[in-house]
């Protein structure tokens, strides 16, 4: 050990005290007891130290102050930071809760608001689509709204009814089909790959407000339906919310 | 408040706040707060050093903040001559003498390298030393 690095860490010994612990402190003590001039430093150290510790020894801890602390009641965890409070499991687990009770209430609502009276035999058209080949359509050339001639000649429906903005979408096919019993005309349109459907109401149960949109998605498929008075109609295409929402928007049937 | 020292280290502990504070009013409350702050903490150390060093460290901290230093020449005896050595200085030392951990513990408490309590302890013993004389302290045991 250097005789300056001796000299440093002789100044972390106290005589008596914990100091001499550290080996190296123990080490500078020693070498500095066999060189002449440290020897002497040492001593002087140790004799001031000796001083102060008199001193300082007699300083007692007041009894009032070990009353104060023995009376004082244990504390509690200590008061968290708002970072460390929200990192709490309990937090964590009351706010996941909220999310999924938050996320159940939404999708309820949602649903509320998109489901009607007569839904499910509603969707039960659009799912029929996956199962059809191209094959059981008549083909047809003329507008949407020039079938219903078609369709009270060939079929004697003369409940078919296509709602404003759809009227002139060309058609390529149609026909009538019959789903538990009851007439359902549906009507081709090459463009977007629409399906157009239309039916009695009370047949299917389907109770809406007059003339107002209902959408709703079914696996690929996404559909509108609009009563009007004892008519249904509904478009559907392989799409999303959204790109059903813009097509109704350019017939001013989306609120 | 359930503490795992013994009235020795409480003592030893007071002596250093006192060293720091020059006041025993501050030197109590700055003790108290430290216990009731690190009392919670000293459970997880397995170590008494280490619980030692916890409580000297927050001790040191709550010092700082309870007042500014000392003003020199007032208060009475050996924590008058204290107040004359800056900070730093006055906490190695006054760590040193209260004798509560090994030299390796004390530095790692205050943070500090062993070489560098070595060096604010010569500093501080030979600013002590002068500080005795300019107050004219016929001995440090008459001063008390």
């Amino acid at each position: 050990m250097k005789s300056e690095d001796s000299a440093i860490f002789v100044q972390c010994h106290c005589a008596g005290l914990p100091g001499t612990e550290d080996p190296r402190v123990a080490k500078a003590v020693r070498a500095a007891g066999k060189d002449i001039g440290q020897k002497a430093a040492l001593a002087r150290q140790q004799a001031f130290d000796a001083r102060q510790l008199s001193a300082i020894e007699q300083v007692m801890l007041p009894p009032a102050l070990l009353a104060r602390l023995a009376a004082t009641p244990a504390p509690g965890a200590r008061p968290l930071s708002g970072k460390a409070a929200l990192l709490q499991p309990v937090v964590i687990a009351i706010a996941i809760g909220a999310a999924v009770l938050i996320g159940w209430a939404g999708v309820s609502l949602w649903n509320r608001a998109h489901t009607f009276p007569g839904k499910d035999n509603v969707i039960r058209m659009v799912e029929m689509i996956d199962g059809m080949n191209g094959t059981e359509m008549l083909p047809k050339n003329d507008t949407a709204a020039n079938l219903k001639d078609w369709f009270l000649v060939k079929y004697g429906l003369d409940d078919y009814f296509v709602p404003a903005g759809f009227e002139n979408y060309q058609a390529a096919g149609a026909r009538l089909f019959k789903q538990d019993e009851e007439p359902v005309a549906q009507v081709a349109i090459p463009d977007h790959n629409m399906i157009f459907f239309s039916f009695k109401a009370a047949d299917f149960g389907v109770t809406l407000p007059n003339d107002e949109w209902h959408t709703f998605k079914d696996g690929p498929w996404v559909a509108a339906v609009q009563q009007h008075d004892d008519e249904c109609f509904m478009v559907t295409f392989r799409g999303s919310s959204g790109d059903m929402d813009s097509l109704l928007q350019g017939k001013g049937g989306v609120k | 408040m359930d503490l795992p020292f013994s009235t020795e280290d409480l003592t030893r502990l007071y002596r250093f706040a006192l060293l720091l504070t020059g006041d025993e009013g501050a030197a109590q409350q700055v003790l108290q707060d430290a216990c009731v702050e690190c009392a919670p903490r000293l459970g997880s150390f397995h170590h008494e050093d280490r619980q030692l060093a916890c409580i000297l460290g927050t001790v040191r901290h709550k010092a700082r903040l309870a007042a500014a230093t000392p003003a020199a020449g007032e208060g009475r005896g050996i924590a008058r001559e204290f107040a004359t050595l800056p900070e730093e200085e006055r906490a190695a030392l006054a760590g040193l003498y209260t004798g509560l951990l090994p030299a390796r513990c004390l530095a790692e408490a205050l943070k500090i390298s062993l070489e560098d309590l070595g060096r604010l302890l010569r500093s501080a013993r030979a600013r002590l030393d002068r500080a005795s004389l300019e107050l004219g302290e016929p001995s440090l045991e008459q001063a008390l």
